[in-house]
């Protein structure tokens, strides 16, 4: 979601797999039955016929996409979990002819015991603490605000706070880049008039000012999200809080907010996957400011092990414990919101 | 998830399956093409590709071509080793399309050997050449007795100095170090705003040259074995050095291979800058308003009885493993780098103070200096001297870019009040040994 | 989901506004929300106005920020220099963008949404653990998959050439989950069944029918992977040495570097930027009704 790499474009996704799938009056079958659609006909022949006309249409319609899943998708996959527990080798001071030789998980030794990979997972897991819950936030409370009904020009308001994302993330990179140079940047230029000295890309500063970057992105995103699921909060529940008595504030922080815990789990998590990616606006400030490093971020460290020191079993360890990272995160948030809301009676979802 | 592939009985599941996977391997296999870096015809010369971010090298190129008709060389100019250069020297290496020549600089020559990009050149060199050659130079590109690159020049670190601004404060110029710090501190009390030197945030390599000047073995290979030793003694004792320079606000501490350090020279901020003898050519064409104003001194000394350098810059040929044709691409090389032909031409591209790898070169490059803006200094008589006092001790360590990054991030924080120099050494060892131990390089920490 | 749902969010939209008669905040509680709602436009559009404004200003203007100056307007000359600057190659970095975008977009939202349409449309057996796997790819983040790419590349000579980012860029697991739920929306079984019952061919129906009614999801699903590919930084980086294949995004990237040590990279950054962003913007601004109704799909249970 941190806008700039995905391929996908990742809006909030539900987060159990089989769930879209369970509507839709195609699949009212009995199950097991191997073959195709509906279509009753008789006549068996004919039957069989159809189903392997079927068949052959539905892998027409499958393949183009399967063969990018292979060649894309898993092939790389399985590539870097190869390489990261094989290794050219060469014995000595390294001069003579390499071989490759299982390494086991030498790769994955040297790189958590690399200072660098492992202040890079820090810098993650800080910027993941104070990015996260800050987004989460102000998404909800803007889109509360825009759902008050108290707002004027709501559409403008929501098509101006969604602006950012069509703004590509190394532009959005560069834009603050500017905004935090001083010479360049009238921010600073103002704050200087009022006395305040700021340096935007200190060792302090700067990962607020990626947070900030990433915020500004993806801010407007999550906000349409959330207000779209609010707009789906049926209005008895909300009618019902008002004749009780509830102002419009506890209205919207004990009605909406817990009706609307589906969508924020998925901000949530895929805000998380996204950060830990983070790579386009370090990088970009890298060549501005010394204070972020080559390998100031997992991303970068896998960059770098693989294009500056050409060690690529060592780049595919990094990758896979970024991804097992990754995926652990996100298991453990599905997991753990899954449980609370067996818990709790307010969940208006159908699951 | 591909259990339940292997295990469907689905037509269309596998049929899709069948052909993803047919596609697949039709997309990644058809797309093979051949590696090789050159192609020959049976007759006419044999073409070498040669690519280089050096200055003057397509003069060099054309001289070449002019004079030989065995053999002809394609030139393409590619960014500079750190501005990508080396990078697309890798990969062009893992896709098998490197060119015959590649130019890499003295710190990444074993790094390049080790990874299989840069050939062993020892059964192709002559006699002839390595006599010619600064033994120092060769040293730095021979490893186990096997040469893997040419030294094209080699760059013993000078300290250059502004004649008018130390006449004008009455400081003498430094012959040692603690002449240095001394005379620091008289630059601090008596030019207001101005400072004897730069310690550059971002000058791993300048540090590194001053341990080398010391007698620190960062990357030591004896024993067959990489041991390294980023903070052993004398480098605790240049970094100490420093960081006391540093603290008292002696020297400025900024990065000065920016637009910044450059204007802070041409501000006449600084009264001298410690680099390679390469850089008095630098400063000819960036600060040519500064002419007759400067003046070459060696490096100052810890011990001036004993007198050594360390090197800054400085440049080598390699040939890939790749190219068919290792014989010829000798012959270019060693015309490139030993003949006055080839420095004449590379001259003509513009201003060069390069100390040539083949000193016996030096009239060729003592004629072509217009030395009036050192105010007539011979200053080819100093670097030779110099160059002859280039510490034997210095060997490369196998990822020395990756190395000295870490190194300039730390003296980067450094820059910010946030940590050492010797910190950032520190780091920079902490940070390479895991990178050689999963290279399967045999490696070990030497002892402080 | 799908077509009840959004039958059901537009119901309720009209009927929250006769409900919200009842509940309106204060006059004092008005303000302040239109203040705080004020304030992050302002926060979100400020920036972009920077980038217009800083457009428009020669280098020395630059750095005086007096942007609001009228003195010196030098938007044309800043144009013709961004795209006289090394030899007019910011004009080969942006059809290259479009190449990549338009044309990765176009093809990859026509094959995601034709997996979708069969997974929602088709039966057989381990559907939904092949579905999983199509998930499991949007839960994968791409930056992941850029170095394993990259070597296969290498291995296969594909490496620094159009296609090397060409075709990872066509997969978009996210349009495959976006087309089914699309198809289970917009195409009701009963028209595929008249269909075949005419005898047309699966193939056939599935182009002539089913995708005109998939129409507004196809363009959904083809703005957000054009926004993507747009975008896209990490694997062009990984990918391309060749500047003449530079998508603008790591154009722009390679010379801000330079900016950093030469100033004068910064008005053609400034204005290259600019013209980079226009395209989405506009398509953003034109296109709302679909990309809001992609998101909704996407979101709301």
């Amino acid at each position: 979601m941190s806008s700039t790499d995905s391929t996908a474009p990742v809006p909030g996704r539900p987060p159990g797999p089989a769930r879209p799938a369970a509507a839709g009056p195609q699949t009212a079958h009995p199950p097991g039955a191997s073959g195709a659609v509906p279509a009753d006909r008789p006549g068996a022949r004919t039957r069989r016929w159809a189903r392997r006309r079927r068949l052959g249409a539905c892998a027409a319609l499958m393949g183009p996409f399967f063969v990018l899943l292979v060649a894309v998708f898993l092939v790389p996959v399985c590539a870097a979990v190869w390489l990261s527990f094989f290794s050219d080798d060469q014995p000595g001071l390294g001069f003579g002819p390499e071989r490759t030789v299982f390494a086991g998980l030498r790769n994955f030794e040297a790189a958590l015991t690399d200072p660098t990979f492992l202040s890079g997972l820090g810098t993650a897991a800080l910027y993941c603490v104070v990015y996260i819950p800050l987004m989460v936030l102000c998404a909800l409370a803007l889109a509360l605000l825009l759902d008050s009904g108290a707002v004027r020009l709501r559409r403008t308001a929501q098509l101006s706070l969604f602006l950012p994302h069509a703004v590509p993330g190394i532009i959005a990179a560069i834009i603050w880049l500017y905004l935090y140079t001083p010479g360049l940047s009238p921010v600073i230029d103002l704050l200087h008039h009022a006395d305040v000295r700021v340096d935007f890309l200190g060792v302090r500063m700067v990962l607020p000012s990626i947070v900030n970057i990433a915020m500004w992105s993806n801010l407007g995103y999550n906000v349409v999200i959330f207000y779209a699921a609010l707009q789906a909060v049926p209005r008895e529940v909300t009618e019902a809080a008002v004749v009780d008595g509830a102002g419009p504030v506890r209205t919207a922080l004990s009605v909406k907010v817990p009706l609307v815990r589906g969508s924020a789990v998925m901000v949530t998590m895929f805000t998380l996957i996204w950060s830990l990616q983070l790579f386009t606006e370090p990088m970009l400030l890298s060549q501005a400011t010394p204070v972020v490093g080559s390998r100031y971020t997992p991303n970068m460290y896998i960059y770098d092990a693989a294009f500056t020191r050409n060690n690529y079993g060592l780049a595919a360890a990094a990758s896979v414990v970024l991804l097992v990272v990754t995926i652990a995160l996100s298991y453990g948030l599905s997991r753990w919101s899954n449980r609370t809301a067996d818990t709790s009676e307010g969940d208006s979802g159908e699951r | 998830m591909p259990g339940s592939r292997t295990r469907t009985r689905t037509r269309s599941t596998r049929t899709a399956l069948t052909t993803a996977l047919a596609l697949a391997g039709l997309l990644l296999g058809t797309a093979c093409t051949p590696g090789g870096a050159t192609a020959e015809s049976a007759s006419g010369p044999v073409h070498l590709t040669f690519w280089s971010s050096l200055r003057g090298s397509q003069e060099v190129v054309d001289a070449f071509n002019r004079t030989h008709d065995d053999i002809h060389v394609d030139f393409e100019q590619v960014p500079s080793g750190q501005q990508g250069g080396y990078a697309k020297l890798s990969n062009a290496a893992r896709a098998g399309n490197a060119p015959d020549v590649a130019t890499i600089e003295y710190p990444q020559v074993p790094g390049f050997a080790i990874d299989g990009v840069a050939r062993d050149l020892t059964p192709y060199m002559s006699k002839r050449l390595r006599a010619k050659l600064l033994p120092q130079a060769l040293a730095l590109t021979t490893f186990e007795g096997r040469t893997f690159s040419v030294p094209q020049d080699v760059e013993p670190m000078v300290f250059l100095y502004r004649r008018d601004l130390f006449a004008k404060y009455g400081i003498e110029v430094p012959r040692t170090w603690a002449e240095f710090e001394d005379a620091a501190r008289a630059v601090k009390r008596k030019a207001k705003g101005k400072r004897i030197a730069t310690f550059p945030t971002d000058g791993g390599h300048h540090l590194a040259g001053f341990a080398w000047q010391a007698g620190a073995r960062w990357f030591d290979t004896r024993g067959g074995r990489w041991t390294v030793s980023m903070t052993d003694g004398p480098t605790r004792k240049v970094t100490a050095y420093w960081q006391r320079l540093i603290d008292e606000k002696l020297v400025f501490l900024n990065p000065v291979d920016t637009q910044a350090g450059t204007a802070q020279v041409g501000r006449s901020e600084v009264f001298g800058k410690l680099t390679g003898a390469w850089d008095a050519g630098g400063m000819m064409s960036s600060q040519p308003g500064q002419k007759g104003k400067w003046g070459v001194a060696p490096l100052p000394q810890w011990d001036p009885k004993h007198p050594r350098v360390g090197t800054h810059g400085g440049s080598t040929f390699a040939v890939t493993k790749d190219s068919a044709h290792p014989r010829e691409a000798m012959e270019f090389i060693e015309w490139q780098v030993s003949s006055p032909a080839a420095w004449r031409a590379r001259l003509s591209s513009g201003i060069s103070s390069q100390y040539p790898a083949v000193p016996a070169l030096l009239p060729v490059l003592r004629k072509a200096m217009d030395t009036r803006y050192f105010a007539g200094q011979d200053i080819y008589a100093l670097f030779d001297r110099e160059a002859r006092h280039i510490s034997r001790r210095w060997t490369w360590g196998p990822r020395m870019t990756a190395t000295l990054k870490t190194v300039q991030d730390g003296l980067a924080r450094a820059g910010d009040g946030e940590g050492t120099v010797l910190g950032a050494v520190e780091e920079g060892q902490r940070s390479t040994m895991p990178d050689l131990k999963s290279l399967g390089l045999d490696a070990r920490e030497g002892s402080r | 989901m799908s077509a009840e749902t959004t039958e059901r969010t537009r119901r309720t939209a009209r009927d929250r506004r006769t409900a919200r008669r009842h509940g309106r905040p204060t006059l004092l509680g008005r303000g302040a929300v239109n203040a705080l709602v004020g304030l992050s436009v302002l926060y979100t559009l400020l920036p972009v106005l920077w980038l217009l404004l800083a457009s428009t200003k020669n280098r020395d203007a630059l750095f005086r920020s007096d942007l609001f100056s009228s003195g010196d307007f030098s938007l044309a000359r800043n144009l013709s220099d961004l795209f006289a600057m090394e030899g007019g190659i910011y004009g080969r970095w942006y059809v290259n963008s479009l190449l990549y975008a338009v044309l990765g977009a176009a093809i990859g939202a026509m094959v995601s949404v034709a997996c979708g349409y069969a997974f929602d449309k088709y039966r057989f057996r381990h559907k939904e653990k092949l579905f999983g796997l199509v998930l499991a790819g949007v839960m994968v983040p791409p930056t992941v998959l850029a170095l394993p790419l990259y070597l296969i590349a290498s291995k296969t000579g594909l490496v620094n050439t159009f296609w090397s980012v060409f075709i990872p860029v066509l997969f978009n697991p996210f349009g495959v989950y976006l087309g089914r739920v699309f198809s289970q929306g917009y195409v009701p079984g009963e028209v595929l069944e008249a269909a075949r019952v005419d005898g047309a061919g699966e193939l056939t129906t599935y182009f002539r029918v089913a995708l005109r009614m998939l129409g507004p999801g196809l363009v959904t699903v083809f703005l957000f992977q054009l926004t993507a590919i747009w975008n896209n930084f990490f694997l062009p980086m990984v990918m391309l040495s060749d500047q003449s294949l530079f998508p603008v995004s790591l154009g722009l990237y390679v010379w801000n570097s330079s900016a950093v040590v030469t100033p004068d990279y910064y008005p053609p950054v400034i204005a290259g930027s600019l013209l980079a962003v226009l395209p989405l913007i506009a398509a953003f601004v034109l296109l709302q009704r679909y990309w809001k109704s992609g998101l909704t799909a996407g979101s709301v249970k």
